[in-house]
Order: C-alpha cells, then sequence, then structure tokens
C-alpha cells in the first residue's frame, strides 16, 4: 500500500523520515500527526524511532540505511547514536562515518543487496558501505546527476528515478541493481524521488501533493497492489510445481 | 619466492614473447607447483580482456605503486573469479594492498562483465573457446583400421557408422571415421587419449585433420623419394612414411635440434623404418608460419598479452595518445608477414630446383593472404609453365573449403581474369579454425605443384593461351639446357653431403631448412672446387 503523508506542511517527507525493512526513523516534529501515519502502517512490524542527527531534522537526508546495518555522519552526537543503537534491533549495525560528503542520505541509495553511491566518495566510505549494510557498491550518476541518493528510491523488488534518466542509463543501472527500474515524478511533477518518497519491500510513503498516477507508478514498479494471499500464491507456483513434480 | 610473484615473472616473459605458455609453467624446475601455476596462467590470459578494463577502471595501479600491471592481473583474476580468493597470507602487504580496493574492484568487475557483455564463464563474447573434435590418425604400419576400431568398441565405446553433423556434437564415448581422410577416426572434444594404450604403442597418432592434408594430397606412390622439410615433430614424416607402407625413402630435415630429437621419438616409435635421402621425386613442405590458423596452443592468447602490453607502454611513454606508434606496431606486424612469406617463396623456389622432383606439397597452419595465395602466385609467376598446380579432381575433392578467389593476384598468361582466379582458388585448400561458419579444426592452408612434364598439359586445364606461353616455354628450356652441368653437379653434391649424416639412423638430418634453401651460389662454388 501506498499512503500520503507531510511533515509539518511539507510534502518532503524522505527528507524527515528514513525507511528499511526492518526499522523506521522519523524526525522530532511539533505534532505527533507525521508519527502516526507512520504507527498506522507499520503497526508492531518494525520499530518507529523518534531520533534527530546532529541536532537537526533532516534525518532522511543524513543517514542511509537497509535491512542490515544504519550508517550515520561523523557529526552524529555521542548521545544520538547511544539512543539509536538502544532503539534499533541488535541484528542492525550501526556505524558513524567519517566522509567530506557528509549528507549521506543524498550521495548514497542502497536496497538490501546493492547501494549506488557518489562517484567521488572516498575510497574507505566504500569499503565501509559494503561491509555494514552488505552490499555490493557501485559508483553512478542518475540523469546526470551526482546525488543518486536524492534522484531515486529503491527497494528490493523494484526503483524509481529521476524523471529524465535515459533509457540507456535505466537498462545500465537496472542491470547493476538488478531489479526493474522507471523513470517518474513524485509531489505533483517533483524529480527529487528520494526527497518525496519513502518505500520498503511493503509499503510506500509519499508526499501529500502526490497525485493518483504517481501512486499507481509506484505501487506498481515496487510491487505494493493488495492483492491478498492470491498474489502470493500465484508468484510461488510455479516454483513450488518446479520442485515437486 | 612468493608463487604470485613467480607467476607475475612468467607472464612478463610471455609478455616479451621469451617463451611459451607450458616451457615456462610445466617445463621450469623453479616452479614448484606446476599445474597450479599452468592453470593461473592460462586462465588469467583467457580473462585478460575483462581484467583489464576492470584494472583501468579502477586506477587500482596508479592508487597502489607498489602493484606491477602482471601482478594486479594475476591477483584480480584470483580475487573477482576464484570463490577461494587469494591464496597468500593476509599479511603480505600486496594482498593487503588489493583488499584494501576490494569493494571497487568487484563493482568494476560487474560493471565490466555488463559492458563487454561477458557470458556466465567469464568470457567475453567473440572469444570463446573453439571446441575441435578430437581427431587421430591410425598408424596402418602397426594395425588395421578395422583392429582399431574393435579394440576400441571392445573398450565400451560405440562406433558411429555416420559422422553427426557438426563432428563437434559427438556424445561422449562414441566415435566415428572420418568423412575425407580414410585413416582417421574423429572422437569427442577433450577425450583424453594420451594414456591409452594404442597411443603409448603408436598405434595411434593424435595428430590435427588439418595437418594431415599435406601428406595425404602430396600421397607418393610407394617407392618413390620424399623429402620432408622443416620435418619436427615428425607427425608428418610418419605420415608419409605409412603412406609408403614403409618403402621408398624419406628425408626428414629440420633446423631445431631440439625438435629434432622429438621427430626421431616420434618415428621410432611409429614403427618407420624408411628415413634416408636419394633421388628425390616429392617434397612436402610445410615451413615456418605465423600459426595464426592454430587455436589449440594458446599461442593466441600469448600474442593478444604480448600486443597489449605494448600497447599500454606505448600509452604510458607518449602524450599523443600513440596513434604513429599504434602504426608502427601494425607495420611491423605486416612486416613479419612479409618476411615469413619471402623466406617461404625461397623454400619452396629452391626444393623446385630438385631436379626429379615431381610434386611439392607447400603447406602453412596461417589463415593470411599473405603467407598462402600470396606465395602461391609468386611461385607460379617465378616457375610456371615449368610447374603447374594440381587441379581440384586430385586435390581432396571432397573437400568443400578452398582458397580465397579474391586474394590471387594477376599471372601474366595465366590469371587474368575473375574465372582464372575461382580456377585457381579451386586447387587450393583452406581450412578456417572453429566459429559458427568455420572447421572444427585448426586453419590450415595446402597447395600442391606437380612438374610439368615434356610434353604435358602446363595449363590449370582451361586457363591458359597456348602461344603465349609455348614461347615462354621454349624459353625457359633454352635456359636450362644453357646450365645442366651445375645444377645436376650441385644436388649431387649436396646428397653426398646429406647421406655421410644420415647413414642408416631414422632421420638423424641435422641439415636444416637452411640448408635446402642455401645459396645456390655457395654450392655452386663447392661444385667448382669439387671438379
Amino acid at each position: 500500500m501506498a499512503v500520503r503523508a507531510q511533515f509539518e506542511n511539507s510534502n518532503e517527507i524522505g527528507v524527515f523520515a528514513l525507511l528499511t525493512n526492518s526499522y523506521c526513523l522519523v524526525a522530532i516534529g511539533g505534532s505527533e500527526n507525521f508519527y502516526s501515519v507512520f504507527e498506522s502502517e507499520l503497526g508492531d512490524v518494525v520499530p518507529i524511532v523518534h531520533t534527530s542527527i546532529a541536532g537537526t531534522r533532516i534525518i532522511g537526508r543524513l543517514c542511509v540505511g537497509n535491512r542490515h546495518g544504519l550508517l550515520v555522519p561523523a557529526t552524529t552526537t555521542d548521545q544520538e547514536l547511544q539512543h539509536l543503537r538502544n532503539s534499533l534491533p541488535e541484528t542492525v549495525a550501526i556505524q558513524r562515518i567519517e566522509e567530506r560528503l557528509s549528507a549521506l542520505g543524498n550521495v548514497i541509495a542502497c536496497n538490501d543487496y546493492v547501494a549506488i553511491c557518489h562517484p567521488d566518495i572516498d575510497r574507505e566510505t566504500e569499503e565501509i558501505i559494503a561491509d555494514v549494510l552488505k552490499v555490493e557498491v557501485f559508483r553512478s550518476t542518475i540523469a546526470q546527476n551526482v546525488l543518486v541518493g536524492s534522484y531515486c528510491a529503491l527497494s528490493n523488488n523494484g526503483g524509481l528515478v529521476h524523471p529524465r534518466t535515459s533509457i540507456q542509463d535505466q537498462d545500465e543501472l537496472s542491470s547493476l541493481l538488478q531489479v526493474p527500474l522507471v523513470a517518474g515524478t513524485i509531489n505533483r511533477g517533483s524529480d527529487v524521488i528520494g526527497a518525496g518518497l519513502l518505500v520498503n519491500d511493503w509499503c510506500a510513503f509519499a508526499g501529500l501533493d502526490t497525485t493518483s498516477t504517481e501512486l499507481s507508478v509506484i505501487e506498481s514498479i515496487f510491487k505494493l497492489q493488495d492483492n491478498g494471499h492470491s498474489a502470493y500464491v500465484e508468484d510461488m507456483r510455479d516454483s513450488l510445481v518446479d520442485t515437486y513434480a | 619466492m612468493n608463487f604470485y610473484k613467480q607467476a607475475a615473472d612468467i607472464l612478463d616473459q610471455l609478455g616479451k614473447k621469451e617463451g611459451s605458455i607450458k616451457g615456462l609453467t610445466l617445463g621450469n624446475a623453479k616452479v614448484t607447483d606446476k599445474k597450479r601455476m599452468y592453470a593461473l596462467i592460462c586462465e588469467t590470459l583467457k580473462h585478460n580482456t575483462v581484467l583489464s578494463v576492470v584494472l583501468q577502471e579502477s586506477k587500482l595501479l596508479t592508487l597502489e605503486k607498489k602493484l606491477t600491471r602482471s601482478l594486479a592481473l594475476l591477483l584480480l583474476h584470483d580475487l573477482l573469479m576464484q570463490s577461494r580468493g587469494i591464496q597468500a597470507t593476509d599479511s603480505w602487504p600486496i594482498k593487503q594492498a588489493v583488499m584494501k580496493h576490494k569493494t571497487r574492484l568487484k563493482a568494476e568487475f560487474v560493471k565490466a562483465k555488463i559492458k563487454l557483455g561477458v557470458r556466465s564463464d567469464g568470457l567475453v563474447n567473440g572469444e570463446e573457446e573453439i571446441v575441435m573434435p578430437r581427431y587421430v590418425r591410425v598408424n596402418l604400419l602397426k594395425m588395421t583400421l578395422q583392429q582399431v576400431i574393435d579394440a576400441f568398441v571392445a573398450d565400451g565405446w560405440t562406433f558411429l557408422s555416420a559422422p553427426p553433423l557438426p563432428p563437434t556434437a559427438l556424445a561422449p564415448r562414441t566415435f566415428c571415421r572420418d568423412e575425407h581422410l580414410d585413416f582417421m577416426l574423429v572422437f569427442p572434444p577433450k577425450s583424453d587419449l594420451h594414456l591409452h594404450p594404442l597411443y603409448t604403442s603408436g598405434v595411434l597418432i593424435l595428430q590435427d585433420k588439418a595437418s594431415c592434408f599435406p601428406a595425404a594430397i602430396l600421397s607418393p606412390p610407394k617407392g618413390s623419394y620424399v623429402i620432408d622439410g622443416c620435418a619436427a615433430p615428425g607427425n608428418k614424416t610418419s605420415q608419409l612414411s605409412m603412406g609408403l607402407g614403409n618403402t621408398g625413402h624419406i628425408t626428414a630435415c629440420d633446423l631445431d635440434l631440439r625438435r629434432l630429437n622429438i621427430l626421431k621419438k616420434m618415428t621410432a616409435k611409429a614403427g618407420c623404418t624408411n628415413p634416408e635421402l636419394s633421388k628425390v621425386t616429392h617434397i612436402l613442405l610445410d615451413p615456418s608460419c605465423s600459426g595464426s590458423g592454430i587455436v589449440n596452443r594458446m599461442d593466441y592468447l600469448v600474442d593478444a598479452y604480448a600486443e597489449e602490453q605494448e600497447q599500454v607502454a606505448i600509452l604510458e611513454t607518449t602524450t599523443t595518445g600513440g596513434a604513429a606508434e599504434k602504426a608502427l606496431a601494425e607495420e611491423k606486424k605486416k612486416e613479419r608477414l612479409r618476411s615469413l612469406g619471402e623466406f617461404q617463396v625461397e623454400c619452396v623456389s629452391k626444393a623446385m630446383t630438385f631436379p626429379n622432383a615431381q610434386k611439392i606439397s607447400y603447406s602453412t597452419c596461417s589463415i593470411h593472404a599473405e603467407e598462402n595465395e600470396h606465395v602461391v602466385v609468386t611461385l607460379l609467376r617465378k616457375h610456371w609453365p615449368e610447374w603447374k598446380l594440381v587441379p581440384r579432381a586430385q586435390v581432396l575433392p571432397t573437400w568443400h573449403r578452398r582458397g580465397i578467389p579474391s586474394d590471387v593476384e594477376d599471372i601474366p598468361g595465366l590469371v587474368s581474369t575473375d574465372e582464372d582466379r575461382a580456377k585457381v582458388a579451386d586447387c587450393l585448400v583452406r581450412a578456417i579454425p572453429g566459429g559458427k561458419d568455420g572447421d572444427p579444426m585448426n586453419g590450415f592452408f595446402v597447395a600442391c605443384f606437380e612438374r610439368v612434364g615434356k610434353d604435358g598439359d602446363p595449363g590449370l586445364s582451361p586457363v591458359w593461351e597456348p602461344s603465349l606461353h609455348q614461347e615462354k616455354r621454349s624459353e625457359k628450356r633454352a635456359l636450362e639446357d644453357a646450365s645442366p652441368a651445375t645444377q645436376s653437379g650441385s644436388t649431387k653434391k649436396k646428397k653426398k653431403n646429406k647421406k655421410k649424416k644420415k647413414q642408416s639412423k631414422v632421420a638423424s638430418a641435422t641439415e636444416t631448412v637452411a640448408q635446402i634453401n642455401d645459396d645456390q651460389e655457395d654450392d655452386k662454388g663447392e661444385d667448382n672446387e669439387a671438379e
């Protein structure tokens, strides 16, 4: 399911939250409305953590993570780091990174298997990404933009990229990422996908301005349509028949 | 010495063409784990294209000054293509230098694979390994074909009466007879026969089909006197001997003493007793060539690697992009082909001066026209109408791939139109290795020349104009008549020389190709003294 949400009258919810398959971080805001949207969707499935990074609320742009780990910039305070360690599941590794490009959410995009990052990222950072997030790391750009984290949203099922990404680039990226990609917009025509959209393997949150067309593209590329159990059975039938016949 | 460092040294030597893969690995006493070394070198060379791209894109060599290019290639191969990774202690600084960039290298490897269209086995498209059936020649001096077939059937193999299409599609443990050569059996690709009792006893000879062509085409009648120039390692010699049924005489010559010893061993094993020189009527010439048709020797891997090394060196030393240097390298390659071609022409020309020679087969394992069609054309220009090409009817008529007509140049009085070209090309036999429309064997080229008798027809059937060439012939006759003494004298002298060295023993000729090629002036000089 894809739902719309707003953070204190801003549609850029990707700036104020971070969503993965095993946890969700939200910024500390004036009202609890934003938090409630996540609470109602994710409920008991994954922990939802209120936090700030380096004293700011733009946590979605400053850190990056997936099921296996969370990377935070060097500016993160010790208290914040301790709070995160206490709140997140033990299986999630947390690592503070000394990187010149400190808005990690803007320069890295990842799912549970692959990460793409800014071409100028430090070699050591690259190794840390690979070790902590347990992913393969590729340097790349999206539609000539080096801020790959801002201009795309990825899950293990698919990806939405900048609307001006050429077909050739899409093909190359999709063979690197091993998931289908589509070029599209969010928030009624905005091209900063990463800022407008939060997505994991079973749900997505988009800015309040997002049109139904945009939402339907999101639901189809990230395979979020609510088909109940029958969809899974259909999906699995072929492999079951293969295995047991 | 560290295994990888040693491997890197070997790779460097290969790049400078200071030895062969097998010689530097399996035949190198300093290497402790020979099989592993051979495998590592072969695999690294095979995947050189992908690895070089990874190396270049990751800029590993500029970041890690400790690494040399060849060492980096070897380590990359083990890191990226071997599940067990680099087999060295973690404290080795070179390994640490590579492992620091592990993530980047893996990423670049994936990218390179996508970019170059690499298949699952890690080889780039179009660079695939050519699969060839295992051709085996049955030594009819020792056993009949039927006996050999029966022996294999008793061994659990299945004999197919009709060869499958393509011949590479032979199922494991089945075999059949070859459709063109009746003493040849075809086994599935990668059949390991080198420990088979029939091979060790000399009944079977592992010889590619292509290299059986020259002797089969020359097919000297029983009791002939034959020279095999550039004979080592002697498979063709023993095939000739088999064709003669150990009658007649064969002289085998080669330049390289080490290879000549192999020849002695091979012919003794095959039970040949006749190699000896006398009045030569048939000559088989397989002179040194570029070997561009041979696919099994891994030479092409080394060549590609050496060439790339050169390019890298050029790019490093110049700032202009090295266009001129590249052109120079290309020119060098052409120059090499040209000089090989000249040598080949000289070889056959010399053979053609043997007074009793009736038939000469000329063969190369090259696919370049410079060493094939062009050599034939040059020879015809010089020696036609004394010598002519043997028509297709006597040169493997059933073999489908012939010479390339567009590479046959004009020969005054003989070839001028496209029709003539096609006729000349039809007399030549070619084999193109592997691939979609190639033949399942090494690349090869054979031409067979025949001396035109006094009343013989010197043309390639209708391709000649009687008037023009009658003149030319009579002219040549006149020339010959003028100097008969010197000619016969020179050959006699030569034979004497050779006989001394070669009495009784099997092909002990240390006579060299060079001697066959010896300047006539030299011989003449000696003759004069003798007289």
